[in-house]
């Protein structure tokens, strides 16, 4: 069985970063009743042994696919471009004093829920003014695409820590 | 002489028309069974016509079977440290885990040296896996006298929020009760099922599913078919247990009893008992007078009010409207898009609770099926679904991990591999590195939890991967790849990536029990007796047997034609001959050998089937992706 066909083929979309998301519902909720598990409970062993399989490859294929960050990491690796750690460093001083005040932004809100809600809200924002940059640079310049890719983490880690809070609050 | 059957028209005359299955809710408080019977799903009952199985188990003296259900339950206040009652709040926990509900619980605790806990009673120490599976088969016995046959399967309802251990005990108990678990089904998706089949709103539905003893909240989405859990969040130890024992806490101090766990065992079974009927007359009523009595102590009597009583209960509603906000919120649904709202379990009863879920949700909860009944109906039609009962499938279920599952990093950090809320089945692997020059082993901790830190998850297995060929420090690269399954259930393998030497290691976290133990269990049982198990173990195979050549007739009926070559046909023709002759004759374990040897030389058919589907599944719409 061919478990290597990427994700975009799989799901039955262009290679592309932008996403018909109302079409790649469609084709996962297809590819699942097709595959799942429930569905061969019936089957001989190795047939559950592949279902099992696919269904775990197709639920991971729709949650890369539907993550705009992750979404944008796999086609660098589609290219051969490798992300790299988490923790590499990025050489914009720029970017890092925004990053640094926004943290402390972030502390200063940290009892506040609605503030908190509205900071996500805010980052989100950010993270999909970055997908629309990348969406121009993944083809023509790679190496610039992936600098904006981990700005997008640094961004995704400040939402993190954000619901950690929120987490703790409620 | 028997008469010829024929069957109606469209219909197949296969013998093994109708499969046999049933759904399970194995509740805190109260257990059901139910099935599907002409399309229609109903609880089965007991000789006395009841339906509810109150989930207590008295035991009694070594050689006299114990007792489950009514009977038990109204021995609890003469007989407290042998009858059982809420077990469910503890199995999957182990003994140090313990102490945050100890209090609650009048038994004794037994010394043990394994980790999984055992009380003390009359006929010796048992295990929480052991009670649950008394009240399993009890249900188990009621489906087989009912249905007039053997089961082929059962669905079990566990909490949406239960974790890998308590999950892994369910289906322990199960096993000892000789039940085969077809899936465990979270609770709240099994009444999403009961109330989806009445009427298959499109939409997003929020199921507050709060029982005796734990809290769920999912937030699904049905669309054509197929139920998607967006997001789950709850509480295993919070339920109408905890307002009852707010209650009791509250009586005794009326009686003068500062701290109720100082008193006796049976004192707190009184209070509690008193608790739960008041919290009961209190339905539909406004005050309801109060008179307690108990040894020695001081008699006190008064009225109990509605308002005092929502006064001592609001705490514990309140937390768990906490717990739907984070689940609204994970689920990325604002509480204006949800459609429905449906109340499930017994605490859902309590007026107080259905005025802030509708306060919340802006909109009046839904209540059309019995709220005690709904989960195991939904069971019952998942298990009529999954044994292929249903001609075109059926709906659905596409289900999430309630918790984050991760390892154990430098420095003793909580390292996320498959966050919460993730669909299920799931696969995904992470690369780690070695930290020492030459490290030749690597510790792998596996953690389930949302806390940073190690120490405040929940640790659900170790295991050592060796013969890492020496290096420098991070050359190394090792890959831990974690799969969870359809019944939310883990299994992690490890194994270095540079080097020609493979070390491979598969853990399933298990605490319940090892397999040896649980055979050991069912060696031990008077349930069943030498003949009996052998009759069973054969009849099983029997089953599996029919299984396997039912998959393997349909798919030749479809396909075999396109994909084998006639002496390949032939040849699986040949082997299904030989596994019908042995089923009927032979003996459970060659049965059992046939079936694996039919298996492994019809793995490469599953295969191209499997292939066949995947080029199938878009190739109407290929076309025009690859002309852009």
């Amino acid at each position: 069985m061919d478990l290597t066909r990427h994700y975009f083929d799989l799901l039955g979309l262009p290679v592309d970063y932008s996403v018909d998301r109302e079409k790649l519902s469609v084709n996962y909720r297809q590819l699942q009743q097709q595959f799942h598990p429930d569905r061969f409970v019936s089957a001989a062993d190795q047939e559950r042994r592949f279902s099992l399989q696919m269904a775990s490859r197709i639920n991971e294929g729709n949650r890369v696919l539907r993550d705009p960050i992750e979404r944008a990491k796999y086609l660098l690796e589609l290219q051969g471009v490798e992300m790299g750690t988490d923790g590499e460093t990025l050489r914009d001083p720029q970017f890092l004093l925004e990053q640094m005040e926004l943290r402390e932004n972030l502390e200063e809100i940290q009892q506040d829920i609605e503030g908190l809600e509205r900071f996500v809200e805010q980052i989100e924002q950010q993270i999909r003014q970055q997908g629309e940059r990348f969406s121009t640079q993944w083809q023509e310049s790679p190496e610039q695409a992936r600098t904006t890719v981990q700005q997008m983490q640094f961004f995704q880690r400040l939402i993190h820590q954000a619901e950690l809070l929120l987490d703790e609050l409620i | 002489m028997a008469l010829l059957q024929i069957s109606e028209p469209g219909q197949s005359a296969a013998p093994h028309q109708h499969h046999l299955a049933v759904g399970i809710d194995l509740g805190t408080t109260n257990s059901l069974v139910a099935t599907l019977r002409s399309g229609e799903a109903e609880t089965l009952v007991d000789a006395t016509g009841e339906s509810i199985l109150p989930s207590v188990v008295r035991y009694r003296a070594v050689g006299e079977p114990p007792v489950v259900g009514k009977m038990a339950e109204d021995a609890s206040v003469e007989d407290p440290l042998n009858t059982l009652s809420s077990i469910k709040r503890i199995i999957g926990k182990r003994v140090e885990e313990l102490d945050e509900i100890a209090g609650q619980y009048p038994y004794t605790f037994a010394e043990s040296d394994s980790s999984v806990p055992r009380i003390a009673t009359i006929a010796g120490a048992v295990s929480p896996i052991e009670v649950s599976a008394e009240i399993l088969s009890v249900l188990r016995q009621r489906a087989v006298e009912t249905l007039g046959g053997e089961l082929e399967g059962a669905v079990i309802t566990v909490p949406a929020y239960f974790d890998d251990a308590q999950r892994q005990a369910t289906k322990d108990a199960a096993r000892l009760a000789g039940l085969k678990v077809l899936r465990l089904l979270n609770e709240p998706t099994a009444a999403a099922v009961a109330y989806g089949l009445d009427s298959q709103p499109e939409g997003i539905h929020a199921i507050y599913d709060f029982g005796g003893g734990t809290f769920d909240i999912s937030i699904l989405r049905l669309t054509k078919g197929v139920f998607e859990v967006l997001s789950t969040a709850g509480d295993a130890v919070l339920g109408g247990d905890d307002m009852d024992a707010g209650i009791a806490r509250w009586m005794g101090e009326q009686m003068g009893v500062e701290a109720l766990s100082a008193h006796s065992p049976a004192l707190t079974r009184y209070l509690l008992s008193q608790a739960r009927d008041a919290k009961e007359r209190l339905t539909g009523r406004n005050e309801t007078p109060l008179q307690l009595q108990y040894g020695e102590l001081p008699e006190w009597s008064g009225d109990f009010t509605v308002a005092q009583m929502e006064q001592l209960i609001a705490p514990v509603a309140d937390r768990t409207l906490r717990i739907v906000r984070r689940a609204l919120r994970d689920a990325g649904v604002e509480k204006g898009e949800v459609s429905e709202v449906v109340l499930v379990g017994g605490s859902t009863r309590i007026p107080l609770v259905q005025r802030k879920v509708e306060s919340l949700f802006e909109r009046a909860p839904l209540q059309g099926i019995d709220p005690e009944r709904v989960v195991a109906i939904g069971a019952a039609i998942q298990a009529d679904i999954l044994v292929g009962n249903k001609k075109e499938g059926g709906l659905l279920l596409l289900d999430v991990t309630p918790l984050s599952l991760g390892l154990e990093i430098m420095g003793g950090m909580s390292e996320v591999v498959i966050p919460r809320n993730t669909t299920i089945p799931v696969a995904r692997a992470q690369e780690f590195t070695t930290f020492k020059d030459g490290q030749t082993a690597m510790s792998i901790h596996v953690l389930q939890g949302e806390r940073e830190m190690v120490v405040d998850n929940r640790s659900l297995a170790r295991f050592d991967l060796r013969g890492i060929p020496p290096m420098v420090a991070g050359a190394a690269r090792i890959r831990v790849t974690f799969q969870v399954d359809a019944d939310g259930l883990l299994s992690v393998s490890a194994r270095e990536e540079t080097s020609a030497v493979e070390a491979e290691i598969e853990v399933r976290p298990s605490y319940g029990l090892s397999d040896g133990e649980v055979e050991g269990m069912l060696k031990d049982s008077y349930r069943f007796a030498e003949a009996d198990r052998d009759a069973r173990r054969l009849r099983e195979q029997q089953v599996e047997a029919d299984r396997t050549l039912e998959a393997l007739e349909a798919a030749l009926e479809k396909d075999g034609a396109t994909l084998l070559s006639s002496e390949e046909r032939a040849a699986m023709e040949q082997l299904m001959d030989d596994l019908r002759a042995i089923a009927e004759s032979g003996q459970a374990r060659e049965i059992e050998k046939k079936i694996e040897y039919v298996n492994r030389e019809s793995e490469f058919y599953a295969a191209r089937r499997m292939d066949q589907s995947v080029q199938q599944a878009f190739s109407g719409q290929r076309i025009e992706d690859i002309s852009k």
